[in-house]
């Protein structure tokens, strides 16, 4: 835990930057959509778990369960996967129906660098979005510019200098990737242990070797200075990608996340409101071992996990981000 | 000459820690520092409220911001609902910030399909996110007078992210407030609610009634009655409203009757507060409560 909270970064407000490109969603009035309010909204959202949702009836067994927030799909990771071809943005109705249902926020995934999807999102007043590698990415060489739009922005990481530049276009939160629909926690560990790992490098650099290993990382130094500074990411950081037992949720949570993300892992598995129940309890008591074996106990089947290889079928999604 | 350490008195700050912004709160009270006469004769401590064990060892609490019907949740399965509601009605000091104000409201709308479960304790009607969506969310400078008590009262940064509106109050008892000038003693004039005809609920604890497509939640298993409310409750206090000419986009529940303009309150040891201050580095607020809610009820 930082010794202080993190402060709203500068220059990143809603208005701090506009690009022609996408001008249209820039905020109408400056004290909405400040990078404080996006920012702000992650960290209520720590200690909780985000749950994928395909429908309004899943949406609210996941409200009942506990879900501090719910990412509306079309299809799960595990089931992009299986079907092949390109995965786009859901349908705006089911969205909305979605929204409609619940009380709790409501996320939706954009792919990488698609602009008009996000406006669309944005447009129908989701409350977070995710620009995922999940979906199939719109542009191989850039992400979106997150500062022109009101609602925020979750984007994926596998490492520090990915985290930073993510945030420098203005993601508000961020999540390790992992590697999503697999049930395997193997890279979502790996991920987390990289990010944690590389903050612990930097909290003890100088200067000097802060800008080089800005250069090196590839990664904002202003930005790599305030890490270093408060020894976390400047914004809330989730665990995501292949988290199927409350005990892998737990085990993220110890390694330092701030919150989970569970994809497949409920709706794949069986008894789907108990699982998401014992998930969330698993998350707000990690380091308790009695509550986690007594949430762990008698779920039933946990979705059929995969190895992960670069030939498995949809590839590596985490590779997806630039 | 201050004495040390062991001569002081201990007092031990919860966080209610079951989901959302608790570890800002924490931070915030580990960095306080008190002054005079409690400098000198209080020692804080903050700590993590997790299980009932957590709680008796607390004197002073706070509920963060989060989601209010996980904190909710979590609270009932580790068994911390009653403690909490024996801690409220017992008069200890409170403090509970966007969705500790919630749980702290006597009635909220807008809740979740079957309506969520309240602690209750302030006589407030609120609607959950009343403001609509997070593109809704917004920052704003907000003046408040009672600041002046703990330093200055300069503007206060008002962070407000899927805020509850205060829908109306829910007995006319004010005190006349040395707080705000904009605010005449009264609340009798049918102000606001677009939910009037509440008469009756069923369920246990969590009370919910469905009226007109609008679920209340109620903290108490009897619906309050605005005239023996007023006669044995402490009365509301209201700390900071948002500016008249607060230019703020179309909203589910537009701020425009005075009830509506509430952000901040107390009443009796407890205070809400619709914003989040543990989100800036402003301790002002958490320095008000603690030296001027909290330390007087418990010293």
């Amino acid at each position: 835990m930082s010794a202080e909270n993190p402060t709203i970064l500068p220059g990143s407000d809603a208005n701090g930057s506009i690009s022609r490109v996408n001008g249209g969603a820039k905020a109408e009035s400056s004290n909405l959509g400040t990078f404080g309010v996006k920012s702000g909204l992650a960290q209520m959202l720590k200690g909780g778990v985000i749950m994928d949702v395909v429908n309004a009836e899943q949406a609210r067994i996941a409200e009942e369960a506990g879900a501090c927030a719910v990412m509306a799909l079309e299809r799960i990771p595990a089931d992009v996967r299986r079907d092949g071809g390109v995965a786009r943005m859901s349908d705006p109705k089911m969205i909305q129906e979605i929204m409609e249902a619940v009380t709790i926020p409501v996320m939706a995934k954009v792919r990488i660098g698609h602009i008009v999807e996000a406006q669309i999102l944005q447009a129908i007043g989701v409350d977070y979005i995710d620009e995922s590698e999940v979906l199939t990415p719109a542009d191989n060489a850039h992400h979106i510019n997150k500062h022109n739009f009101k609602v925020p922005f979750v984007c994926g990481c596998k490492n520090l200098g990915e985290a930073l530049r993510r945030i420098s276009e203005g993601a508000a939160m961020i999540r390790t990737k992992g590697e999503a629909g697999t049930g395997n926690v193997v890279e979502a560990v790996h991920h987390q242990r990289t990010v944690q790992s590389e903050i612990k490098r930097v909290s003890t650099m100088s200067d000097e070797e802060l800008y080089a290993y800005a250069k090196e990382i590839q990664a904002p130094f202003h930005l790599l200075k305030e890490t270093a500074r408060l020894k976390r990411l400047p914004v809330v950081n989730f665990a995501a990608g292949g988290v199927a037992t409350p005990a892998d949720a737990a085990l993220m949570m110890q390694l330092g996340s701030d919150g989970v993300f569970v994809g497949s892992g409920i709706f794949k598995g069986e008894n789907h409101a108990k699982r998401a129940r014992a998930i969330v309890e698993a998350v707000a008591h990690f380091n308790d071992p009695k509550t986690l074996a007594a949430v762990s106990t008698d779920l039933g089947e946990a979705m059929v996990g995969i190895t992960i290889s670069d030939n498995m079928k949809g590839g590596r999604m985490a590779d997806k981000g630039w | 000459m201050s004495n040390s350490p062991s001569q002081r008195k201990l007092v031990t700050v919860g966080v209610l820690a079951i989901q959302g912004a608790f570890s800002e709160h924490l931070n915030q009270v580990s960095h306080l520092s008190l002054q005079p006469p409690y400098s000198h004769s209080v020692e804080l401590s903050a700590k993590l409220v997790k299980r009932p064990e957590d709680l008796s060892q607390c004197q002073v609490l706070i509920l963060p911001g989060g989601e209010s019907t996980v904190i909710a949740m979590g609270c009932r399965r580790v068994g911390l609902f009653e403690p909490l509601r024996e801690w409220v009605r017992s008069g200890k000091p409170v403090w509970g910030t966007c969705a500790g104000m919630i749980l702290l409201s006597n009635q909220a709308t807008g809740g979740k399909k079957g309506g969520q479960e309240l602690i209750g304790g302030v006589d407030i009607r609120v609607n959950r996110n009343g403001y609509g969506a997070q593109i809704f969310s917004f920052e704003t400078n907000l003046s408040m007078p009672c600041l002046e008590q703990v330093g200055d009262h300069r503007p206060f940064p008002g962070v407000f992210i899927r805020a509850p509106v205060v829908e109306r109050l829910l007995h006319s008892k004010l005190e006349p407030s040395s707080s705000s000038s904009t605010f005449s003693a009264t609340t009798e004039s049918g102000t606001s609610t677009p939910i009037e005809k509440v008469t009756s609920y069923g369920g246990d604890g969590a009370a919910e009634k469905e009226e007109e497509g609008l679920i209340i939640s109620y903290a108490d298993p009897q619906p309050p009655t605005e005239s023996d409310q007023s006669a044995k409750r402490p009365p509301l206090e209201v700390l900071a409203t948002l500016q008249d000419d607060l230019d703020l986009p179309q909203q589910s529940t537009p701020p425009t009757t005075t009830d509506s303009r509430i952000v901040a309150l107390k009443q009796g040891n407890i205070m809400v507060t619709s914003f989040h201050p543990e989100l800036t580095s402003d301790r002002r607020i958490l320095s008000y409560f603690i030296e001027k809610v909290a330390l007087p009820a418990i010293l």
